[in-house]
């Protein structure tokens, strides 16, 4: 929390989301409103409303396949890798749509995305993986 | 049938010829047995004289309509369905031989949490091969169920459901449990449960559709003399009397034939390699007492199998690996460092094509060894 005039952020945020006398209707707090009134990430109060999903895809090419990939992506190796000393920033580059993003909603997975990558990366198998509209890659399939 | 009498085979093919019925009779272990000996197999008690009425009206009323909708109305349903044959792959691999004990029920319900088990997860090869036994000498007798008195679907696949039931090698079957076999205290970290029991009995469209969705459903029926010799083609009843009730899976459907496919316990020389096909209405079999189960969930170690795939979201420890012969497990973890161990050590088995053996616990990973 930064502090500033003897107030911390936390406060001045919690001063624009508490609601007024004069609101018509329930206040729509975003996520970063709530992470504030409740002193949390935005990633922990996203993970309750996120269900998280499971994989569909049966093993390519397999007689028993009944549902195709519905990836966005797909058949493009990983060719390289990027990480900083920031928390769950780690980022793949895919031979034909550049860098993206791997889903930093929660730590372990972030940490498994990586490494989910990584191995893409190290036996050459073209993941088939699904982004957001903002570019982050939020699930993979790797075969 | 007197003891001594024989089972006449040429005079079940006259009736068909005459009837011009399309199926064939053939001379199979059962046909050589003793009457005694067949009645043995019969492990469903016939309903009363009521009941048997309501259930032939509901036999009649099923063929009329099969009979009426020729033209196929369009439905989401293909016309053929069958767990034996998805292109070339079986579900429900695996005849087995009930031997001389009325347990036809536990082996119906068993083909049924198999199939379903296989279906459900997309894994024809996976190995689930369930315990007769327990289901029939173990819950079946706390509720006074043997080889005589015969059982019914219903409670059965409730037991299922509600307690499970361990795997054959824990407990192997033998008619009346001649081998003595019993169960291990340990069974209940090597078992499977069923999520749910559906009853779609006497809905031609519920039991397909669960069919497609799901898997198999119990079928019982009333035996007449003639359905001993089924050899192939589509049963119905010709020739003979009342012998008693059995219970069989059904794994398909044919609507161009107009019957189910049906899974028997009678071993492979009865019927087409054990299986056969049913007409519509007949004898009971989609009237009286059809049960499937809503999915499998299986409690064991995978064994020596290779992790062919890998998946993950950026959800807490959503990490999953699909193993050979077994589809997708989620890796557990009760911190994630646990999660992310467990995850990374099956990865490398993947990237080196190495055998692992996982402990899956209703489909969570909580123990694994990479080799």
């Amino acid at each position: 929390m930064t502090i500033a005039n003897g107030r911390s952020k936390a406060h001045r945020s919690l001063q624009a989301a508490a609601p007024r006398p004069t609101d018509t209707m329930p206040r729509q707090l975003s996520a970063e409103e709530l992470a504030d009134l409740f002193a949390l990430n935005v990633a922990e109060i996203e993970v309750e409303a996120a269900r998280p999903t499971e994989p569909r895809m049966s093993p390519p090419g397999s007689l028993s396949a009944r549902e195709g990939a519905n990836s966005a992506l797909s058949g493009e190796p990983i060719t390289a890798l990027w990480a900083d000393q920031s928390n769950r920033n780690a980022w793949v580059f895919l031979q034909t749509s550049g860098w993206k993003r791997l889903d930093p909603l929660t730590d372990t997975g972030s940490t498994v995305l990586t490494l989910l990558a990584a191995h893409a990366r190290a036996v050459g198998s073209a993941p088939y993986a699904d982004e957001n509209p903002a570019g982050t890659l939020t699930a993979m399939h790797v075969w | 049938m007197a003891e001594s009498e024989k089972y006449d085979v040429d005079a079940i093919r006259a009736a068909l010829r005459k009837r011009e019925v399309p199926w064939e009779a053939n001379e199979n272990a059962l046909t050589r047995m003793s009457p005694s000996q067949r009645a043995k197999l019969l492990g469903v008690p016939l309903p009363n004289d009521e009941e048997q009425a309501k259930l032939n009206a509901r036999g009649k009323k099923i063929r009329q309509e099969a009979a009426r909708s020729a033209a196929r109305d369009a439905t989401a349903l293909p016309a053929q369905f069958d767990l034996n044959d998805r292109g070339g792959v079986s579900y429900v691999a695996g005849v087995r031989n009930q031997l001389n004990c009325g347990s036809c029920v536990a082996f119906g319900s068993v083909a049924v949490l198999e199939g379903t088990a296989r279906y459900t997860r997309g894994t024809p090869t996976l190995d689930v091969d369930l315990s007769e036994a327990h289901l029939f000498y173990g819950w079946g007798s706390t509720v006074g169920v043997d080889c005589d008195t015969g059982w019914m679907p219903m409670p059965a696949l409730t037991f299922a459901t509600n307690r499970g039931i361990t795997y054959e090698s824990e407990w192997a079957y033998s008619p009346g449990n001649s081998n003595g076999g019993s169960l291990p205290s340990t069974w209940e970290q090597h078992r499977a449960k069923a999520t749910a029991t559906a009853d779609v009995t006497n809905n031609i469209q519920s039991i397909k559709n669960h069919l497609t969705t799901y898997g198999p459903v119990t079928g019982c029926f009333v035996v007449y003399t003639d359905f001993y010799s089924y050899h192939s083609g589509v049963y119905e009843h010709v020739s003979g009397a009342q012998e008693g009730g059995h219970c069989v899976a059904i794994v398909g459907y044919d609507d161009t034939l107009g019957a189910w496919i049906v899974k028997n316990s009678w071993g492979t020389s009865w019927g087409m390699s054990g299986f056969g096909y049913i007409k519509y209405g007949e004898v009971w079999i989609d009237t009286w007492s059809n049960v499937g189960v809503t999915g499998v969930y299986l409690r064991t170690w995978t064994a020596g199998k290779k992790v062919l795939g890998a998946y993950a979201t950026g959800h807490d420890r959503n990490g999953w690996i699909y193993v050979q012969d077994i589809g997708w497990l989620k890796v557990g973890g009760l911190t994630g460092t646990a999660h992310i161990a467990m995850f990374s050590d099956l990865l490398t088995a993947k990237e080196k094509s190495a055998y692992i053996n996982a402990f899956s616990d209703d489909g969570v990973v909580t123990q694994s060894y990479t080799y």
